[in-house]
Parts: C-alpha cells; sequence; structure tokens
C-alpha cells in the first residue's frame, strides 16, 4: 500500500487484524507487521505519521525498537503510540513515555475507538466541508478561528455560494479581504470593515462609474466630457461634483449601486476559490451596511440563483428540521421582503418547526419562492437546519422515502453523487455515513413497507457511491460539463428565436420557445425579462391575473446587472399597462426611450399609454362622473 | 491599520527586501524596481494582509525581474495562502526557503506559528514536520491547516 498514514506493529494476529479493519473503515491507509525488522523496512519506505507498537515483541521490544529508530534516523517524525497489556502500572508506564516520546499509551484491551482518535487530522473532514459552511449559524458565538477555520475547509465552491459567505462575513463583523479566485489567474476582492462592504474589486467594463451616472440619469455625456477637462487628479465622480454637474448624494447612490451590481456579477454557475484574509480595514462611505445588504441579498437570490441549484442544495436537508436562529423575529425586516411575503403564513410556519419536505406539501406555494425564501432566511443566519433527520410519524416517514426513492431511481449514479453533496468525498465509507442524513437511520419500526423502501433507498444510494473514485468522478462531471454545454447553446438558440418573435409581437410561439428554454438552461442573460415579455404579450388582451402573479416572480428574478439596457423598463412599462398603472407604464416607457432613442417597440407602447392616459383624463372629467368619485378625485391625498 | 513599508539593502551581493503591512491599491511597487539578475531575498515575516488589487500589482512586479533568483522568507499563511491559489503569485524562478504554519491548542485556545524551513521541516518530497509542538504551558498543539491545501505549493 502506497503512502500508509499509519503502522501497527503487533505480533497478536487477530489485534493486528481488528486494527486494520478500523483503520479501514474509516479510509485512513494503515499497515501492519508482526515484527520490528518488517517495520524497518516499511518506515524506510513511507513517510509514517503514527506508529502503534506492542511493547512485548518477540525479539527487541517494541520500546526498544522506538528508541533505535528515533536515535539512528532523527529526521523520521512520527508519533508514537505504545501498546500493552503486561506493563500496565503507572510508573512503568510513565518511564516508557518518557524515554520514547509516544504521545499515548493504551492498555491492553482497548477499545478500537481509542486507537482511531488517537489518529485525528484522517484523510478527510468527516461532515462535507460545503455542509459545514451552511451549518454555521446553527453554531452560536463562532471565533474569528472558527469562521476562518470554515471558510479555509471549504475548497471549490459554486459562484452560487457566495451570497453565503458574504452574509457569513457580514452577520459576524468581519474585517478584512475576501479574495476570490475565478481560475488561477483571475482574482477578484471584496472589502469588509466590520461587516460593512466597502469596496468591490472585479474585472468589469460595464460598471464604470462614468456609464452608470449616465444612465441612472444623473448626469449627460457633456456633462462627464466637461468633467474630464478639468485639471486635477480627482477621480470622475469627484471631478463631477466639483465641477458642480452633480451633487454627492448622486455619487453616493451610483457607487453603492455599482457595487450592488458588481457583487451580482459574482453569483455565477462558475467554479470559484476563496480565501479571507482578516485585517483592519477603516470604515468608509459608500457602504453597504446590514440593512442594505438584506435588500440586495433578497435580489440576488430571487434573481441570480437557479432553482435546480438550490433543489440540489437542499436534497441534504429536505427531512431535516427547520429551526429558527436566536436572530429570528415575526418582525425581523428580511419577513417583509417580497419572496416571504409571497408565501402566506411562511414565518409562522418556521416559527413553529416543519421541515422542507413539509413545507412542499403546501398547496398555495409556488416550489421556486419557497426554495429561494428559504434560502435567503438561511443566508441571512435567520434559520439553521437541525443535525438530524426528523419525522413525525411513520407515515411521514414512509412519505419522505418513497419521494426520495422515486427521485434516485431516475438518476444516474454520479447525478446521485452530486445531488446529495456525495461527490465532495473521497473516500466512500465517509460517503455511506452520510446515507442516514439522506434518508434517516433505519426505522426501528416493525412496518415491512417502511423498512423495504429505506434499504431499497440505501441500496441505490450505496450502489452510486461504489462508482466514488477520482477518474470516474472526473469522467462523470466531465460528461455532465458536455451535457450542460450543450443544453445551454440550444437554450440560448431557443431565447434568441423568442426574442426575434417577440420584435415581431408573436407572443404566444415566443412563449412556447422560451418554455423549452427552462427545461434546457434557465441561465442565459436577461431570460426573465423575455419571459415576462412574452407573458405580458399573451396576458395583456386577457388581464389574466394568474398570469401577472407568475409575471410578477419573472421579474422578481431579474438580477440587477441585467436591467441596465432599455429593454428592462420597457418590459417593466408592459407590466405596469397590464396592472393599469398608467403612470408607472409611462414613466417606463419613457426610461426605456431615454436608454435606447431607436427603440420602436418602446416608442409604439408609449404613444399608446398617452393616448390611454388621455381617455382617462376625459372619463375622469368632474361633470361626467358619479358623487363618489368626484368627492375621492378633489380630496384624495397626493 | 498597517501601512505598507519596506526596507532594501545589499549583502553580499543578494538584494534583500524586507515587507511590512498590508499590499493594497495604495501599494506602489514601483519605487521597489527589482534588479533582473542576481539574488534577491523577500522576507515577509511583518506582513500583515493582502487584497486582490495587491495581489495583481504583486504578480505584475515580480513579473518584471524574470532572470534573478527570488527567494522568499519566512512567508505568513496569508502569502502561502495565495501561493496555493493564484498562478505567477510564486513565479518560477522564485523558491520559497521558509514559511510559518500555525498550531493550534483546543484546550487552552493558544496559538503559535511554526517555522519550517526547506531542507528541514520540507523539502520537495514532502513534508517532515515537527513530532511534537507544545504551547508555553506544554500542551501539545495541533496543526491548524488544511495539510492537503496549505502544502499544495511544496510539490507544485
Amino acid at each position: 500500500m502506497e503512502n500508509a498514514k499509519v503502522l501497527i506493529i503487533e505480533d497478536d494476529q487477530s489485534l493486528r487484524k481488528s486494527m486494520l479493519d478500523a483503520f479501514e473503515k474509516k479510509g485512513i491507509n494503515a499497515l501492519a507487521t508482526a515484527g520490528t525488522e518488517e517495520a524497518n523496512q516499511v518506515l524506510n519506505s513511507q513517510p509514517i505519521e503514527y506508529l502503534f507498537v506492542d511493547c512485548l515483541l518477540p525479539g527487541m521490544s517494541g520500546d526498544e525498537f522506538v528508541i533505535k529508530v528515533k536515535r539512528d534516523q532523527p529526521d523520521k517524525k512520527f508519533k508514537v503510540i505504545l501498546m500493552s497489556g503486561i506493563y500496565t502500572d503507572k510508573s512503568t508506564i510513565q518511564d516508557l513515555l518518557k524515554k520514547t516520546q509516544a504521545t499515548a499509551f493504551l492498555k491492553k484491551p482497548f477499545d478500537l475507538e481509542q486507537v482511531l482518535s488517537l489518529v485525528k487530522s484522517a484523510v478527510e473532514p468527516k461532515e462535507n466541508p460545503l455542509k459545514s459552511l451552511y451549518h454555521i449559524f446553527s453554531k452560536e458565538n463562532l471565533t474569528t478561528r472558527e469562521k476562518r477555520k470554515i471558510i479555509d475547509s471549504v475548497d471549490e465552491i459554486s459562484g452560487y455560494d457566495l451570497p453565503f459567505i458574504y452574509s457569513l462575513l457580514a452577520e459576524t463583523k468581519s474585517s478584512g479581504y475576501l479574495n476570490i479566485y475565478f481560475n488561477e489567474t483571475n482574482v477578484s476582492g471584496i472589502t469588509f470593515s466590520n461587516g460593512c462592504i466597502l469596496g468591490v474589486d472585479i474585472e468589469d467594463k460595464t460598471t464604470y462609474i462614468g456609464e452608470m451616472l449616465i444612465q441612472s440619469g444623473f448626469v449627460s455625456t457633456d456633462d462627464i466630457q466637461k468633467a474630464l477637462q478639468s485639471k486635477n487628479n480627482q477621480r470622475l465622480g469627484q471631478r463631477l461634483i466639483s465641477s458642480n454637474l452633480m451633487s454627492p448624494h448622486a455619487l453616493e447612490m451610483t457607487m453603492m449601486e455599482q457595487m450592488n451590481v458588481r457583487l451580482a456579477k459574482t453569483i455565477s454557475d462558475k467554479k470559484v476559490k476563496i480565501n479571507f484574509a482578516s485585517s483592519e480595514v477603516e470604515l468608509t462611505q459608500p457602504s453597504i451596511d446590514s440593512e442594505q445588504l438584506l435588500l440586495y441579498m433578497h435580489d440576488w437570490i430571487a434573481s441570480k440563483i437557479p432553482i435546480s441549484w438550490l433543489k440540489n442544495l437542499y436534497a441534504m436537508w429536505m427531512g431535516h428540521l427547520i429551526i429558527p436562529t436566536p436572530s429570528f423575529k415575526l418582525d425581523h425586516p428580511a419577513m417583509k421582503m417580497s419572496l416571504i411575503k409571497s408565501l402566506s403564513g411562511f414565518p409562522g410556519r418556521l416559527n413553529n418547526k416543519t421541515s422542507l419536505n413539509t413545507l412542499l406539501k403546501v398547496p398555495d406555494y409556488n416550489q421556486t419562492a419557497l426554495y429561494k425564501a428559504l434560502h435567503f432566511l438561511h443566508t441571512k443566519g435567520l434559520i439553521c437546519f437541525s443535525k438530524e433527520i426528523h419525522f413525525v410519524n411513520e407515515n411521514e416517514n414512509l412519505d419522505f422515502i418513497n419521494g426520495v426513492l422515486a427521485q434516485i431511481k431516475t438518476m444516474t449514479a454520479f447525478e446521485i453523487l452530486q445531488t446529495y453533496g456525495l461527490a465532495k468525498f473521497n473516500n466512500k465509507e465517509s460517503a455511506k455515513a452520510e446515507i442516514v442524513n439522506i434518508i434517516g437511520p433505519r426505522p426501528t419500526s416493525e412496518n415491512p413497507k417502511l423498512i423495504k423502501v429505506w434499504e431499497d433507498a440505501r441500496l441505490i444510494i450505496e450502489k452510486a457511491i461504489q462508482t466514488l473514485s477520482t477518474e470516474a468522478k472526473q469522467k462523470m462531471e466531465k460528461e455532465a460539463e458536455e451535457d450542460e454545454a450543450a443544453n445551454k447553446v440550444k437554450a440560448t438558440q431557443l431565447v434568441d428565436e423568442a426574442r426575434k418573435e417577440l420584435l415581431m409581437n408573436l407572443y404566444q410561439p415566443a412563449l412556447e420557445k422560451l418554455k423549452e428554454a427552462a427545461k434546457l438552461n434557465t441561465n442565459i442573460f436577461q431570460f426573465n425579462i423575455y419571459l415576462a415579455w412574452a407573458k405580458l404579450g399573451t396576458a395583456l388582451p386577457k388581464k389574466n391575473k394568474e398570469t401577472l402573479k407568475e409575471v410578477e416572480m419573472d421579474l422578481m428574478q431579474i438580477s440587477p446587472d441585467e436591467r441596465y439596457d432599455a429593454l428592462y423598463p420597457y418590459v417593466m412599462g408592459l407590466y405596469f399597462k397590464a396592472k393599469n398603472d398608467l403612470l408607472n407604464s409611462k414613466k417606463s416607457f419613457d426610461k426605456a426611450l431615454a436608454m435606447d432613442t431607436t427603440f420602436i417597440s418602446a416608442r409604439r407602447e408609449l404613444s399608446l399609454v398617452e393616448m390611454m392616459m388621455k381617455k382617462n383624463k376625459k372619463n375622469d372629467s368632474i361633470f361626467t362622473m358619479d358623487l363618489k368619485d368626484m368627492v375621492t378625485v378633489l380630496f384624495k391625498k397626493k | 491599520m498597517a501601512k505598507f513599508e519596506f526596507k532594501k539593502e545589499n549583502s553580499n551581493a543578494t538584494e534583500k527586501i524586507a515587507m511590512s503591512g498590508i499590499i493594497d491599491e495604495d501599494v506602489d511597487f514601483n519605487i521597489l524596481k527589482l534588479s533582473d539578475t542576481g539574488n534577491i531575498e523577500i522576507d515577509l515575516k511583518n506582513l500583515k494582509s493582502i487584497n486582490s488589487c495587491g495581489i495583481r500589482e504583486w504578480i505584475k512586479w515580480l513579473s518584471s525581474s524574470k532572470n534573478s533568483q527570488i527567494n522568499f522568507v519566512n512567508c505568513p499563511k496569508i502569502i502561502v495562502d495565495q501561493i496555493n491559489m493564484v498562478d505567477g503569485f510564486l513565479p518560477t524562478n522564485a523558491i520559497v526557503s521558509s514559511f510559518f504554519v500555525p498550531y493550534y491548542n483546543e484546550e487552552n485556545g493558544t496559538e503559535k506559528n511554526i517555522l519550517f524551513r526547506l531542507g528541514h521541516e520540507y523539502s520537495q518530497n514532502g513534508l517532515n514536520s515537527p513530532a511534537k509542538v507544545t504551547d508555553d504551558s506544554g500542551a501539545e498543539m495541533e496543526m491548524d491547516v488544511i495539510e492537503s491545501k496549505y502544502f499544495k505549493f511544496i510539490k507544485k
């Protein structure tokens, strides 16, 4: 065996075998010899870290052997654990420990758990590192070291995990630099001071402050030119203020929005590595404080994180209890956010401890909104999950396992490993230990139906775990990536065709294409804008309330970085028009035209809305309206 | 906030630079021009932190000295982390002669940084970490890093 971590020197064959089996089960590479001669050869050929040695061996005794190796080969560094059933008195043990510099002494007979506990820094952490990260809010009073350790333990994460990291650093009032590595040559960074975000450094030309000031309508291109002509070393924003072309407040607002858009851009399906360098950082303005971050976080989770990713993430907690943390309050500002409000009675249900599995059965709950709302509260540290799976009764248990079984029966081995976070493990035994967190422990009940489904599910998951090897994982990952890339190409084509149809007012075929694209990949720039546009186009003539509700959900899923062109205000204009809010509709079409003067559809809609407004105004004439309406018009609060 | 500072001296044909503080966007490496030949030793013991702008500037700065032999000494954890994660942070003409490894004792909450030296506690073949590290009270301390991640650069 290559690179064994542990060497056992024990002449008792049965003990030797038991110890080897115990290490193997824990995924720790171990070797065993019956005598010192063979052990010497192993020590010369492998970087052994732990040496378990019996004191009474035939020939040279165990302690003498250790002293000899340490004397002859001082460069060999390993921890020594002495074992004996004969030497058991305190003074002899102390003497042996001193002579051999051993770290422990095991009196025979000993428990194998004792042996394993001595080899603490085993090959990998017992828990999936990502799970440890998302469990972080279940631990109170985390020290800086613990936070750092958890962030350090996470190797490669998805860009979709980043809001959780941002929130973690904000909630725990961290100061320092979060460095994000998108690949080995592209590094971005976020600066934190006492939990506030002060700066976002990403390479992105679309969020230059000048561009954003123009798009927000604070300055014109001419103003920028004028400011750039002024001869000083100030940054553009400061030059605009010094030249009285813009107010400091406008600059502050735009800089905050710049940070928001840049942070949103980091949240993607790309794999990233992170590293937090804690440091004292002076708090400067503008900064994103926890209040502002709450709004942004809601926006990012609603708009950037795909439902498929959330389903994967929460599969491992499906049957676990959702526990409100001490920060959870029914009047917490988070409870007023759209995602939470879209689910009636949601905070109350959480307060009474429930599980995702139960919440998914609430008839009126939109699944996307539910996952996103849950993730939002989890990210804010307002809820966490119980360590163990929980069922109220046997029926719920059966129901749950049946659900898992139905799902995993349709999945490939790789999909099972990915969905339940098992692909992160390098060792099959550690992965198998996770099964109880997926389907719960083997039911203690006598119910044969329950036992059968549990066993069936366990077998399928175990079979998937058997495929767990680095080569197999790489192969499966590559295949999955290729499938995903092919799906994305197909989805992009469909969205592009739908866009052309939308421009020709062919809403129904466009909607069908977008729905087809959604099955393949929704992670396409401005997808939700097109979807909302198509739905509004088909709904407008009927003013279908259900469709409007769906559109609201689509609009909620448009991310900040997708709003910086004429299309977004145009679709917002259509939405307001569908809701009969003509004033806001007009404002939105005006904005779309200000951004793109050649946008013919926006011009046509603007004319239509203006005509409707005129008509309404006529109808609102106090000479033609009834008394009640007249009183409302004359006395309503402006 | 620890401002970036450096000291530069020449000793026995080796250009020695000692840095302290934080490397961020305000650091101007132009004033620390490196020679393109000979030996350069960079002591990073008192470096406190580095941000993404600092990382980019660092890479640009070191790439200006491709023909010298650069030797990093006393690298703190924050630098080892970058070496492991960013291509070019440790250029091909550079080696790490010594770096700190954090140790921790869970019961006492004590922390200690142990200097690992090339040829002693590590070599290209792997680690040869001290058998026992103790805190001031004599309690045994454990390595406080994830070994597979932290020592990755040794075999790079």
